[in-house]
């Protein structure tokens, strides 16, 4: 990555509000949704709704068969942690190495530069989504669009940053549109540990 | 949960309480949480990780939360009702291992459009140590008699 000319502050990200960073970029998930997918993700949650595993029901009910859980929707859409060609996501045996931040990076095109200062952690605080519709077994999803939404600098009890959120749309395979996301989530470098 | 049982618009009331579930949270739990969405970031499942960024330990991953969520609304709005919109939904602190999570809803108002039966509910999850998921916004629909 190119070295920074300056640091960015958060006056810098807020002055651009309501600008797609995305550079056009549509990442599809790795794997089409499955039925096993869907079981794993109900099991922790004992989430014993049986539209989301028997199809019968669901057709019943007016759906077009099993389909994926609302809430795990952005999941769903995730691109894998590591393909074929990638170098290793485990370069050394440091036991709290930070292999997550090394997923697979889909190819993309040019995007624009964040103007966003730096920052050590992060974690979602806000979640919005408006439901267009299911994503139904053997959908494949995607996610679009990356646009600037709102930036808030704060000071909490973790650190100092700022809650910045930003909006994507979930789409299947053929274009349809499945949920629009807005997700927010406070980006700060921690001032205490263990707090 | 007897899903035979639908809830229909007409049923519903204003101040009516949703029926709330409990989540008790421990380290294998959110693992497997991790795993079911494929989210390995440390912090929802290494302490001492998460503890350098500030938290007081490993901690739910939002999609843990909206799961909650769904659950509770599932469960109240049976298989004919849909999910329309859901959120904001704010996360004020962190859920970790030996939280017990309680989700809690109320009606706050429905209305009819477009030949739908609208509701709204406004749902937040509470643990020992206080509010975790604040009071929050879920619009349904429920089929009429």
């Amino acid at each position: 990555m190119a070295a920074h000319a300056r640091e960015f502050t958060w006056d810098d990200l807020a002055a651009v509000i309501g600008q797609d960073f995305s550079g056009g970029a549509v990442d599809e998930a790795i794997d089409p949704i499955e039925g096993s997918l869907i079981r794993r993700y109900c099991e922790p949650l004992e989430m014993d709704c049986p539209l989301f595993y028997d199809d019968d029901v669901a057709r019943q009910h007016g759906y077009q068969g099993v389909f994926a859980p609302l809430s795990g929707m952005r999941y769903f859409a995730y691109p894998a942690l590591w393909r074929p060609g990638d170098p290793t996501r485990y370069p050394n045996a440091e036991p709290d190495d930070f292999a997550a931040g090394r997923r697979h990076q889909p190819a993309r095109p040019p995007a624009p530069e964040i103007p966003m200062p730096k920052t050590t952690a992060f974690f979602i605080t806000d979640i919005e989504v408006e439901y267009h519709g299911e994503a139904y077994v053997g959908d494949r999803l995607s996610v679009r669009g990356r646009k600037l939404i709102s930036v808030t600098p704060k000071r909490t009890s973790v650190g100092e940053g700022a809650f910045v959120v930003w909006q994507h749309e979930i789409i299947d395979q053929t274009g349809r549109l499945i949920a629009t996301l807005n997700a927010g989530g406070f980006h700060y470098n921690p001032t205490t540990a263990g707090g | 949960m007897d899903w035979s049982i639908q809830r229909r618009f007409e049923d519903v009331q204003v101040g009516d309480e949703i029926p709330s579930i409990t989540f008790n949270i421990t380290v294998e739990r959110l693992i497997e949480y991790a795993a079911a969405v494929w989210q390995f970031h440390p912090i929802h499942h290494n302490t001492r990780f998460a503890q350098g960024t500030g938290a007081p330990d490993m901690y739910a991953n939002n999609t843990v939360i909206q799961g909650w969520l769904e659950r509770t609304v599932r469960e109240y709005i049976g298989l004919d009702g849909r999910i329309r919109r859901v959120g904001p939904v704010r996360i004020r602190t962190f859920s970790c291992p030996g939280d017990t999570v309680v989700t809690r809803g109320t009606v706050k108002r429905k209305w009819q459009e477009g030949g739908l039966g609208y509701v709204e509910l406004e749902l937040l999850a509470e643990h020992q140590r206080g509010v975790c998921v604040a009071p929050s916004p879920v619009v349904v629909t429920l089929p009429s008699r």
